[in-house]
C-alpha cells in the first residue's frame, strides 16, 4: 500500500517553477485546479458580500439602506455569480481537476490543453458577466424570466447573458473531459466498481453537464436574439411563448441543480468511511443512486412552474417525479449512516463538515417535498420558505461539503497541514451561524414573506434580525479558513503521504504528488474502501 | 490531446479518446439544437396560428439545391478521410478544399435567402429601429423568428466547420496525426450535415 514511500524523493508538482507562466500555461490539471479555486474564491466572497449587504437591508422592516432597484441588482448579482461562477464548477473545477486523475491512477486529465482552456473560457465568460453587472447592473434575477429579461429591464442583460453563454462553454468542456477520462484513463485494474464515489458523482455530473448546458445556451441565445434582433419566441405579443422560456430554462437549471450537489455527496462520501474506519456501506447503491439522481433530475423541471400556468396534469406528473428524485437521495442518506454504525468514528476537521452536510442535506431535503407537493407549493412559491429550502442544499450542503473536501485534501494538494483545533471551531461556527441565518427564513416563508422584497411588514422583523446576526457567524465561519489554510502554506507542518490513513489511490502518492502523480504507473487490485476494524471484522476464514 | 501514447498504462489508446470526446461534444451539440427545434415545435402546435403555411415563403428549389450542396460535400469528407493515411494525403487536401468550398457555396446561396427574405419584410433584420414594420400577416414572423434561429445557428456552425476544413489543409504538414485530426474534423461536418438533413423538412417540406 505504501510504495511511494520507499521511492526516491520525485518533487512535488510545485517544483516546476513559480513564474507567472508557469501557472497560467501550465497543463498539469493539479495546477489548473489552483487557478480555479483562487478564481472560485474570488468570486464567493464577492457573491458573499453582496448576500451580507442584503441581509443588512433586511435587517429592518424599511428600505433604509438600498433603493429597489440596487437591491434587486444585489440580489441578482449575488444569484448569477453564485450559481454559475462558485457552485457550478466549485467541486468538479477544484477538487475534481486535482483528484480525478489521481484517483483513476492516471498521469493526467485525457485532454490537458482543453482543461486549461476551459479555464479561460471561464474567466472570460465571468469577466463579462460580472462587468455588466457591476457597471450597468442587471435585475432579472438569476433566472432571466421572460418577458422581464426581454421586453422591461434596461440594463446589460444581453452583456450577462452573452457571459453566461460563455461559461457554459468552459462547464461543456470540463464534462466532456471528464467523461472521457473516466472512460479511458483508468490505471490497470481500476474496474467500474473499484471507483471512488467521488469519481461516480463526477461522472455523473459531468453527463449532467454535457446534457443540460446546451439547453441553457440556446436559451441565452433566443434571450439576446430577442432583444438585439427582436425574434420574438418568447414574446406573447407576436404570438410567441413566454412560458416556453421557463421550460427550457428549468430543463437546464434543475439538473444543474444536481450539477451543484453531487460531487458534494461524493466527497463526503469519500470522508465518511475515513473517519468511521469502515467500508462505505452499500457502495453499489450509492453508485447506482448518482446515476439514477442524474437521470430522474432531467424529468423534475415542471416543479418550479406549478403556479406558473402550465396544465394541471403536468403538475401532477412533475409533482410525483420529485417525490421520486427523493429516493435515491434518501438511499445515499441511509447508507452513509449505516456506515458509521459500529465504526470508530473521530472528529477531524473534515469529519465534523460531513456531518454538517448530512444534516443540513436532509434537513433541506425533506422541507423539498414540501415544495413538490402540489397543493403546498402554491402556498409556498415565491416565499423565503424556497429561499431556506435551496439555500440548506446549496450551501448547507454543497459549500459544506466543499469545505469538508478542501481539508480533507488539503495535506494532498499543498504537503501542509493546518490547525486542526481552529479547523474544528471553523466547522462548529459555520454549522450554528448557517441554521441561524436560514432556519427562521423557513418561518418567514411558511408566514407568507415574499422573496425578492426589500421591505417587509413589521411583525417579520424578529426573525429577519436573527437571520441577519446569523448571516454574520456564518460569514465568520467562511473567513477563518483562509487565515489557518493560508497561515499552513507556510508556517504548517510538513503532510505525511497519508495523514488519515484513508485508503484510495491518491494517498498512496507523495504530498504533494509529483508531476506525472505517480513515481509507478499504479495497478489496482481492491476496492476503494478497504476500512477494516478487527475486532468487528469477521474472521477471514468465514469468507 | 497533447498526451503521448506511452503516457498512458492499458486500453488507454488516444485515438479512442480522442474520438469519445467528439462524440460527447456532438451529443452535447445535439441538444442545443434540440431545444431550438423543441421552440420551433411549441410554436407551430400553438393553436390559432397559420405558423406552417408560412413555410410557402420559403424557395423549395434554393433549400433542395443547398440539400445537395450539403450532402455532396459529407462525401467529399469521407473521401478525404478515407485517403488521409498513406501516400494519397494530397488527394486528402483537395477533398478538404473541396468539402470547404461546398461548405461556402452552401452559405452563398443561403445568404442570397436571407437576402431575398429580408428584402420581403419576412426577417427581423430589415429594419430594427421598429421590430417586423413590414411582416405580415403576424403568424410569418413566429415563422421567420425560428426559421432564422435555426438557419443562423447551423450556419455558424458551418462556418466553424468550414474554419477546420482550411485549417487543416493549410497546417497538415504540421499536425502529429494528421490523419487522425482530419477524422474528428469529418465528424464534426457530418453532424453538421445531420442537423441540416432535421432542419430542411422541418422548415421546407412540411408545409
Amino acid at each position: 500500500m505504501t510504495i511511494a514511500a520507499e521511492l526516491p524523493e520525485r518533487g512535488s508538482y510545485f517544483a516546476p517553477g513559480w513564474r507567472l507562466r508557469d501557472w497560467l500555461l501550465t497543463t498539469d490539471h493539479k495546477r489548473i485546479a489552483w487557478l480555479y479555486l483562487s478564481s472560485l474564491l474570488t468570486f464567493f466572497f464577492i457573491g458573499g458580500a453582496a448576500a451580507t449587504l442584503i441581509r443588512l437591508e433586511l435587517f429592518t422592516p424599511a428600505g433604509d439602506f438600498m433603493t429597489d432597484d440596487t437591491y434587486n441588482r444585489m440580489f441578482t448579482l449575488h444569484g448569477v455569480v453564485m450559481v454559475w461562477f462558485f457552485l457550478i464548477p466549485s467541486i468538479p473545477a477544484t477538487l475534481g481537476n486535482f483528484l480525478l486523475p489521481l484517483m483513476l491512477g492516471a498521469k493526467d486529465l485525457a485532454f490537458p490543453r482543453l482543461n486549461l482552456a476551459s479555464w479561460y473560457v471561464f474567466m472570460l465568460g465571468a469577466a463579462i458577466a460580472l462587468w455588466a453587472m457591476l457597471a450597468g447592473g442587471l435585475d432579472t434575477g438569476w433566472t432571466f424570466y421572460t418577458p422581464l429579461s426581454t421586453m422591461f429591464t434596461t440594463d446589460n442583460t444581453s452583456i450577462a447573458a452573452v457571459g453566461v453563454f460563455i461559461i457554459g462553454f468552459s462547464t461543456i468542456m470540463t464534462g466532456i473531459n471528464f467523461i472521457v477520462t473516466t472512460h479511458k484513463l483508468r490505471a490497470p485494474g481500476q474496474t467500474w466498481f473499484r471507483l471512488p464515489i467521488f469519481v461516480w458523482t463526477l461522472y455523473a455530473t459531468s453527463l449532467v453537464m454535457v446534457l443540460a448546458t446546451p439547453v441553457l445556451a440556446a436559451t441565452l441565445l433566443l434571450i439576446v436574439a430577442d432583444r438585439v434582433f427582436g425574434i420574438g419566441i418568447f414574446d406573447p405579443a407576436q404570438g410567441g411563448d413566454p412560458l416556453l422560456f421557463q421550460h427550457l430554462f428549468w430543463f437546464y437549471s434543475h439538473p444543474a441543480v444536481y450539477i451543484m450537489i453531487l460531487p458534494g455527496m461524493g466527497v463526503v462520501s469519500e470522508i465518511l468511511p475515513c473517519f468511521s474506519r469502515r467500508p462505505l456501506f452499500g457502495y453499489k447503491f450509492v453508485a447506482y443512486s448518482s446515476m439514477g439522481i442524474a437521470l430522474l433530475g432531467f424529468m423534475v423541471w415542471g416543479h418550479h412552474m406549478f403556479v406558473s400556468g402550465q396544465s394541471t396534469y403536468a403538475g401532477v406528473v412533475f409533482s410525483f417525479l420529485s417525490f421520486c428524485i427523493a429516493v435515491p437521495s434518501a438511499i445515499k442518506v441511509f447508507n452513509w449512516t449505516l456506515t458509521m454504525r459500529k465504526g470508530s468514528v473521530t472528529f477531524e476537521t473534515s469529519m465534523i463538515y460531513s456531518l454538517g452536510f448530512l444534516g443540513l442535506f436532509v434537513f433541506g431535503g425533506l422541507a423539498g417535498l414540501f415544495l413538490a407537493a402540489l397543493a403546498e407549493d402554491v402556498h409556498l412559491t415565491d416565499t423565503y420558505f424556497v429561499i431556506a429550502h435551496f439555500h440548506y442544499i446549496m450551501v448547507g450542503g454543497m459549500v459544506t461539503a466543499f469545505l469538508a473536501g478542501i481539508h480533507f485534501w488539503w495535506p494532498k494538494m499543498t504537503g501542509r497541514m493546518y490547525s486542526e483545533r481552529w479547523g474544528r471551531i471553523a466547522a462548529v461556527t459555520s454549522f450554528l451561524g448557517f441554521n441561524l441565518t436560514f432556519f427562521p427564513q423557513f418561518i418567514l416563508g411558511f408566514n407568507g414573506m415574499p422573496r425578492r422584497y426589500h421591505t417587509y411588514p413589521d411583525e417579520f422583523q424578529a426573525w429577519n434580525v436573527l437571520s441577519s446576526a446569523g448571516a454574520v457567524v456564518l460569514a465568520l465561519g467562511y473567513v477563518m479558513p483562509l487565515f489557518y489554510l493560508g497561515y499552513s502554506l507556510f508556517k504548517g507542518p510538513k503532510a505525511p503521504d497519508n495523514p488519515w490513513g484513508a485508503t484510495g489511490l491518491e494517498w498512496q502518492t507523495s504530498s504533494p504528488p509529483p508531476k506525472d502523480n505517480f513515481a509507478e504507473p499504479p495497478v489496482v487490485t481492491e476496492g476503494p474502501y478497504k476500512y477494516e476494524l478487527p475486532e468487528i471484522d469477521r474472521p477471514v476464514d468465514h469468507k | 490531446m497533447s498526451l503521448g501514447l506511452e503516457q498512458q498504462p492499458l486500453e488507454t489508446g488516444l485515438k479512442a479518446s480522442g474520438e469519445l470526446g467528439v462524440f460527447v461534444f456532438l451529443v452535447s451539440e445535439g441538444l442545443l439544437f434540440g431545444a431550438l427545434i423543441l421552440g420551433y415545435t411549441v410554436l407551430r402546435l400553438s393553436p390559432g396560428s397559420d405558423f406552417a403555411g408560412a413555410s410557402k415563403e420559403l424557395s423549395l428549389l434554393l433549400g433542395t439545391l443547398n440539400t445537395c450542396v450539403l450532402l455532396t460535400s459529407s462525401l467529399a469528407v469521407a473521401l478525404a478521410a478515407m485517403w488521409a493515411d498513406g501516400e494519397r494525403a494530397n488527394y486528402a487536401r483537395i477533398a478538404m478544399v473541396v468539402t470547404a468550398g461546398l461548405g461556402i457555396i452552401f452559405l452563398c446561396i443561403k445568404g442570397y435567402e436571407w437576402f431575398d427574405e429580408a428584402q420581403k419584410g419576412l426577417l427581423p433584420f430589415r429594419d430594427m429601429s421598429d421590430r417586423y414594420p413590414k411582416a405580415s400577416p403576424q403568424e410569418h414572423r413566429e415563422f421567420f423568428d425560428a426559421y432564422l434561429v435555426l438557419t443562423g445557428t447551423h450556419g455558424l456552425h458551418l462556418v466553424t466547420g468550414i474554419g477546420l476544413m482550411l485549417g487543416l489543409t493549410v497546417f497538415w504538414k504540421r499536425l502529429v496525426r494528421p490523419a487522425h485530426t482530419l477524422k474528428m474534423a469529418a465528424l464534426y461536418w457530418h453532424f453538421i450535415d445531420v442537423i441540416w438533413v432535421f432542419l430542411f423538412p422541418l422548415l421546407y417540406l412540411v408545409r
